[in-house]
């Protein structure tokens, strides 16, 4: 199949322990590291027929990278067990709808393969890096509306004024559930807090664009909290919805807040602002998020090398559905999640923002993290301020668990290639 | 106090529908007018019977009672999802009165939002709540009863998930939430029972915005027809009300049928009120207990609310069979204003209400078994009948309860 301008080819042969493979394209690269794996669609068309036996790996995984422009070219293929074979493939031109082909290529392996890492690295990984970085986007000119006076601005100012900056920008990505808004609001509405707060909904999804869009005049009429809409034209995911609100954002501050994240009480974003600016050398600050029973959702991220999935990094929750009650005080910290995460608007900008090359949503917060640890801040978390996550939203977005299973492990590999020394010296 | 100037909204007319809260509501409305205090009454009407597509219309020609053709609402998070009506027309009509006090007898089919709305447009008014079961806490309809039909006392969003499997926990969550961020800006609660204000306390609302009073008698056009009790009424007993399980009718006819024939025969039992919005199951199963039972348990269908003291007067007991906690009875009022005790289950604001022993009996909730053994009790222990028509008091008038809204106002 077709990953940007390369190829990854998945072969399969009968009976798997006699074929010797290897592949040439027309710049005559023999690509010869393929991989075995197992092939249970092929394993059980031959029990069928009662061909079965020499084992499940009749399958081949190979990365062929390509240069830009080569589309349309032709594969040779040599298949050495019965003498050489050539076998021309016709590879389709790269598809811009780039998700499909992710999915694609994702199902294609299983966690549980003993050589996941030299899969990853060799053929899965660069091909869904190819794929996803060919992916169309769209021209970034998003609509921006806004619902009420902006915050900041004087009741008074002449058309065309600069309205004065707020302190804060919330930017808070929609996707699937737009409701989530309305009780967001009736919580923030008698928050003396939010006079100064810039309120930013990042529409990242065009099937619900319209009906929210019919709301807002109604939402700002009852709450009279200002807010800004923003709508990118397609979706971008979590990292490029925030991306694509800090872009508009005029506070000095960002926080990024996910829709499901509800306050237990007002008064939680002073007091984040006010433990941000308290706190010198700080570069994110997090803050402990509880589930709908009170326990803990999240209280900080911490790396955890997982030995199911090749020893890579993987961003640990601890005390994840305990009680919280005991976890009190601010503390420098490596991670923390986005779902509700408070940043320097400059510092975020100079960073880059939230990495897009996750696909979909995950890992992207432990990456700012990282990014901003390497930059020379240091990370908080103040455990005495409290906010509901309701995580749910975020889930079927992709699909079945394997799929999702296969998407965590590309962006935890992504991620592990990244900052896996970086990582081991945190922990040194 | 002269000064005042009284908004009272309400889920419904009584005129269009004969609850509890409808006639509680519009009696408050009566009497305040009486004493020459501007009163606004404003009712909810199902969509579709105003004029000319006006939202809010007039009663009375003086507008003092207005009839909200309010869009249908949310029944979930009881949310108005008509937000321009809301910050448009209602806060026109609250600019236009100016209320003091805005006293809502609900907020089911208007919406959460107008609380919002009396609290931005009328900042100076005091807002005045009337708590009439419990369905800020409870999905259910509020009357915290599991779906399963066991007694519920705590909602919490995954037990709730269970009673609503097709509701996520984390939405029942956010309906709480959403319901506590109206009622916080609420200055008073007015809760029928203490049993209900214990309830709403145990939810999260303070308890100091708690006032337990009861709604108020209001006059009775049939007062003039009742009968003192006499000893040979102490045989006879009477259910009225809407029919349905939860009002406990079957736990009634099941008690009658285990009690012996010879008992039987020396009983008289009427069953008064409506079963029109039961489903076919319901009264299917009805019929199957009322069979053999001809003699002793007859059954009269709806009344009118003229007829109640009437109807009471001819029998010695009342019976309020509910399995349901129920907050204060309407009925129970009524049997105290006729002098006749009620038998009622011990749980909730009818165990509050009908103190046991004094004017009243308990039995145990969905016990017919229990509730048989407390009848006979009630027919054939000497002396019994006399004493506690001898401790029941007289329920509060509506005159009376404006005297003390009026301090709460």
């Amino acid at each position: 199949m077709s990953c940007g301008s390369s190829m990854l080819a998945m072969i399969f042969s009968w009976p798997p322990q006699r074929v010797q493979l290897s592949i040439s394209t027309p710049n005559n690269d023999v690509a010869a590291n393929w991989i075995r794996c197992a092939r249970a669609d092929v394993s059980s068309h031959l029990a069928q027929r009662g061909a079965g036996g020499g084992g499940p790996d009749h399958g081949f995984v190979c990365f062929i990278p390509q240069p830009a422009g080569s589309i349309g070219a032709h594969l040779a293929i040599e298949i050495g067990s019965a003498g050489p074979k050539r076998v021309r493939i016709a590879t389709a031109p790269a598809s811009e709808m780039a998700m499909p082909t992710v999915r694609m290529i994702l199902n294609t392996f299983n966690s549980r393969h003993p050589q996941l890492r030299q899969l990853l690295d060799r053929h899965v990984g660069p091909a869904v890096d190819a794929a996803w970085s060919a992916r169309y986007r769209a021209p970034v000119t998003p609509i921006v509306e806004h619902f009420g006076a902006p915050a900041g601005a004087p009741a008074a100012a002449p058309a065309g004024a600069p309205a004065a900056a707020p302190e804060v920008s919330l930017i808070v990505p929609l996707f699937g559930r737009h409701d989530f808004v309305e009780y967001q609001l009736a919580l923030f509405a008698d928050d003396p807090d939010f006079r100064n707060a810039e309120l930013i909904y990042v529409v990242d999804d065009p099937y619900i664009f319209e009906e929210f869009r019919g709301r807002c005049d109604g939402l700002y009429g009852m709450y009279r909290i200002p807010f800004t809409v923003v709508y990118p034209h397609s979706n971008l995911g979590f990292a490029g919805a925030n991306n694509c609100g800090a872009k508009v954002a005029r506070g000095k501050h960002l926080l990024l807040m996910n829709s499901d994240v509800m306050p237990k009480q007002n008064g939680w974003l002073g007091a984040m602002l006010a433990s941000y600016r308290n706190t010198p050398g700080i570069g994110i600050l997090g803050v402990k998020l509880l589930y709908e029973n009170g326990s803990v959702q999240h209280a900080g991220m911490e790396f955890r090398r997982s030995t199911a999935w090749a020893n890579m990094w993987i961003n640990y929750h601890p005390f994840k559905g305990q009680s919280g009650l005991g976890l009190q005080g601010l503390h420098a910290i490596d991670a923390v999640t986005a779902a509700c995460v408070l940043i320097e608007a400059d510092l975020y900008r100079t960073l880059g923002g939230l990495s897009e090359e996750y696909i979909v949503g995950d890992f992207e917060d432990s990456d700012l993290c990282l990014r901003a640890l390497e930059a020379g801040r240091r990370n908080y978390l103040a455990l005495d301020i409290e906010l509901y996550h309701l995580e749910r939203q975020s889930q079927n977005r992709v699909g079945d668990g394997t799929l999702r299973t296969n998407l965590s492990i590309y962006n935890c590999w992504r991620h592990d290639r990244r900052w896996s020394g970086f990582i081991a010296g945190l922990k040194a | 106090m002269s000064a005042e100037r009284v908004m009272i909204l309400a889920h419904g007319h009584p005129d269009f529908s004969l609850g509890g809260g409808e006639i509680a509501a519009h009696g408050q409305w009566a009497e305040l007018r009486r004493r020459g205090i501007p009163t606004m009454f404003i009712a909810r009407v199902a969509q579709g019977t105003s004029p000319a597509g006006a939202w809010f219309s007039t009663r009375s020609a003086d507008g003092s009672e207005m009839l909200f053709n309010a869009p249908h609402t949310n029944n979930f998070r009881h949310s108005q999802p008509n937000l321009a009506v809301v910050f448009t027309e209602f806060r026109e009509l609250l600019e236009r009165f100016a209320p003091t006090v805005v006293h809502f007898h609900h907020y089911v089919h208007l919406g959460l939002e107008l609380v919002r709305e009396v609290r931005k447009s009328a900042p100076g008014a005091k807002i005045v709540m009337t708590l009439h079961e419990y369905l800020a806490i409870c999905n259910a309809q509020g009357q915290m009863l599991k779906t399963s039909g066991t007694l519920c006392t705590k909602a919490a969003p995954l037990d709730c998930h269970f009673c609503f499997p097709d509701v996520s926990p984390q939405d029942f969550f956010m309906r709480n939430l959403f319901i506590k961020s109206f009622l916080n800006l609420v200055d008073r609660f007015i809760c029928p029972s203490a049993f209900l204000r214990d309830r709403y306390v145990a939810w999260g609302i303070p308890s100091e915005k708690m006032e337990v009073l009861e709604n108020g008698q209001p006059p009775d056009a049939g007062e003039a027809r009742r009968v003192a009790p006499s000893a040979r009424m102490r045989a006879s007993f009477v259910a009225l009300g809407q029919l349905s399980a939860r009002k406990g009718t079957l736990v009634l006819l099941e008690a009658v049928r285990l009690l012996p024939k010879r008992v039987r025969s020396q009983m008289q039992i009427e069953i008064h009120g409506s079963a029109q919005y039961e489903r076919a199951d319901f009264l299917a199963d009805c019929a199957k207990l009322c069979k053999g039972l001809e003699d002793t348990v007859r059954m009269f269908g709806p009344y009118r609310p003229g007829d109640v003291s009437d109807i009471i007067s001819r029998h010695g007991w009342v019976i309020t069979p509910s399995i349901w906690w129920e907050n204060s009875p309407l009925v129970i009022q009524e049997a105290f204003a006729c002098g006749r005790p009620v038998i009622c289950s011990n749980v909730g604001g009818m165990a509050e209400k009908v103190r046991a022993g004094i004017d009243g009996l308990h039995f145990r909730v969905g016990s017919s078994g229990d509730l048989a053994a407390v009848m006979e009790r009630a027919m054939s222990e000497p002396g019994l009948f006399e004493q506690l028509c001898g401790g029941v008091r007289q329920p509060p008038s509506v005159a009376q309860t404006i005297d003390r809204l009026l301090e709460v106002y």
